[in-house]
């Protein structure tokens, strides 16, 4: 494989890691909105409460979020410092 | 709660005849009605009244001088003419029990009209400080904790014609929580303009002195212009010479503009590289791998070394391309852009950035217009379970309600069509949601920068072409309607930051 595959495949790799990591955020704000208007249009039952918090929690604790934010981290610092992914 | 009214008396005790009778008339007893000034003193013995003799004309000296004797919490300064309707203070009084973390209250007004039964309305937003540094849009009805006033010194000697607007300016700035009650509780006479208007050139300067202060007392900035009408240009300073990434998804897609064939991305470009003023930029270009060749270079060509081109070879998902975008920008600020836009004012990207720095701010806005000109967005309408732009179709020259069109202000959410955000925050909320491929995505983004607790913003200063067709019904799929108001459908009637109700009719998607 060479230099210029190596790069490509690296950048792949990052913006998939990145895409994850938006994604999680993204789905914990959406669940938790979902949450918010059960609250609003009606009580909602203790069961879809539990539901809610439950698959929030899961997500919280999974190794991709966990990992995924660690590993970011200086991926995302050194992408502003460097423009390493520069196309 | 004891509310306080202080009338200053100039003319005749009898000028206050009418504010006099809707206190008597109130379904609330708890009150005191101050009046001073030189004519105060024929209401003498009105048991209803407590009297301050003072000889002075100024409002200042005479609100001044009532303040001491104030046993209410709470202290409104009523204009002669204004009259309450009868349950006004007992709704007030019963905000300001419940929420005693509130310092300073304002209600929306009415105007009487002339030959008409019902007045006119003036709804007021929410606390809007970035408004209110270009509009007195709170007016008249205010009700200020005694104690907040007494802290502050009262009413300063602004000169004639800006003290309330002075007054309303310090005493936001330095109260725990300031709230609006969005009914009429308050009406003026028909002689009365709407609020913030300025009458003649001693309260026009009074004015740019207080915005002067005002502004140095909260992060800089400069007054560009004092006007009548009370829509008054002023500016927040950018701070430091920060990176923009400016993020332009595309196909190298052509359209017709003023019937010249175009590429729409290199007109785009064109514009922002020859009318930008702000120039720390680079230009994010997220390009299909299906353009043609010819335009590559010609992009290329055009923005050197400010081109950073990256190549989307997935499938359709704009959140996705634009997602991909932002994980190639190095800016601490994303510029999110259409393709088929053009620049209009230089300093659009100053007038977005500068409101983009302000502490906690989340996405910020433009005025974007159709080729023909009308406008085509001037911010987002969630109201009646149903998101929308503000504006559409309205001529450019049209001030909007209330001015609302001419000065920078809180917005609940604004389109991805042209807006910035920080890059930490777009981060913090999640980017756009892939669940949203191709409509509402930008709705989901306000509202999770909303729900994280930034404030949005929009800005007449970037003025923008969106050559997006007024005819265009994009297709919407099931499952992103779903998706969207499964989320947000709770926040899709938010009148907080446009209480307007529906400009005009153009839903989103």
């Amino acid at each position: 494989m060479d230099q210029h595959m190596l790069d490509s495949h690296q950048r792949d790799e990052s913006f998939e890691q990145y895409q994850r990591e938006l994604a999680l955020v993204d789905q914990i704000l959406g669940l938790r909105a979902a949450l918010a208007q059960e609250a609003v249009r009606n009580s909602p039952s203790r069961q879809r409460v539990e539901q809610l918090e439950y698959e929030i929690n899961a997500l919280r604790r999974s190794s991709t979020w966990r990992i995924g934010r660690l590993v970011l981290l200086p991926v995302r610092v050194a992408r502003r410092l460097t423009g390493r992914f520069w196309s | 709660m004891k509310l306080s009214i202080v009338a200053p008396v100039t003319g005749s005790g009898e000028s206050i005849s009418g504010l006099v009778e809707s206190l008597t008339a109130q379904l609330s007893s708890n009150w005191e009605l101050v009046a001073v000034g030189p004519a105060a003193r024929s209401l003498v013995g009105d048991p209803r009244i407590v009297v301050v003799e003072s000889e002075s004309s100024e409002l200042c000296d005479l609100v001044n001088s009532a303040l001491p004797i104030l046993t209410g919490e709470f202290v409104m300064i009523a204009p002669h003419d204004g009259r309450f309707p009868d349950n006004a203070l007992r709704i007030i009084g019963s905000h300001l029990a419940a929420e005693p973390a509130v310092d300073v209250v304002y209600t929306d007004e009415g105007i009487e009209r002339e030959g008409r039964r019902s007045p006119r309305l003036v709804p007021k937003p929410a606390y809007s400080p970035e408004r209110l540094r270009c509009q007195f849009y709170i007016g008249d009805a205010v009700f200020y904790r005694t104690a907040l006033l007494a802290s502050i010194g009262g009413i300063r000697a602004t000169g004639p014609g800006a003290e309330l607007y002075d007054l309303a300016l310090r005493a936001t700035r330095a109260a725990g929580r300031v709230d609006v009650i969005s009914e009429s509780l308050f009406m003026r006479d028909s002689t009365a303009g709407v609020p913030g208007e300025v009458q003649g050139d001693i309260a026009l300067r009074s004015t740019r002195t207080v915005l002067e202060d005002h502004l140095a007392a909260t992060g800089g900035g400069v007054v560009d212009e004092v006007r009548e009408s009370g829509l008054h240009r002023t500016r927040r300073p950018v701070v430091g010479d920060p990176l923009v990434s400016i993020v332009i998804p595309t196909r190298g897609g052509y359209g017709d503009v003023r019937g010249v064939h175009t590429c729409m991305i290199i007109e785009a470009v064109e514009s922002i590289l020859t009318r930008s003023s702000y120039r720390n930029f680079e230009l994010v270009v997220v390009m299909d791998d299906v353009v043609e060749p010819d335009v590559v270079t010609a992009l290329e060509e055009l923005a050197g070394d400010t081109l950073r081109l990256v190549w989307w070879t997935r499938p359709f998902n704009f959140s996705a391309k634009v997602n991909f975008g932002a994980f190639h920008a190095r800016g601490e600020y994303l510029l999110f852009l259409n393709d088929d836009t053009e620049v209009i004012s230089a300093d659009w990207i100053e007038g977005m950035l500068s409101l983009c720095q302000l502490p906690k701010a989340g996405m910020v806005g433009a005025m974007l217009y159709f080729e023909d000109g009308t406008i085509q967005h001037a911010g987002h309408i969630y109201e009646g379970g149903d998101a929308g732009h503000i504006g559409t179709n309205l001529p450019r020259d049209a001030d909007g309600p209330f001015g609302s069109f001419r000065v920078d202000r809180e917005i609940g959410g604004v389109t991805a069509a042209c807006s910035m955000v920080s890059t930490a925050v777009f981060e913090e909320a999640g980017g756009f949601s892939l669940l949203l491929p191709g409509n509402f995505n930008d709705v989901d983004l306000c509202m999770k920068i909303a729900e994280l607790g930034y404030q949005s913003y929009w800005t007449p200063r970037a003025e923008l072409y969106h050559y997006e067709s007024k005819t265009r019904h994009p297709r919407v799929s099931r499952y992103e309607v779903e998706t969207a108001w499964g989320r947000w459908e709770w926040k899709l009637d938010d009148r907080a930051f446009w209480p307007y109700g529906v400009w005009a009719d153009n839903h989103i998607g």
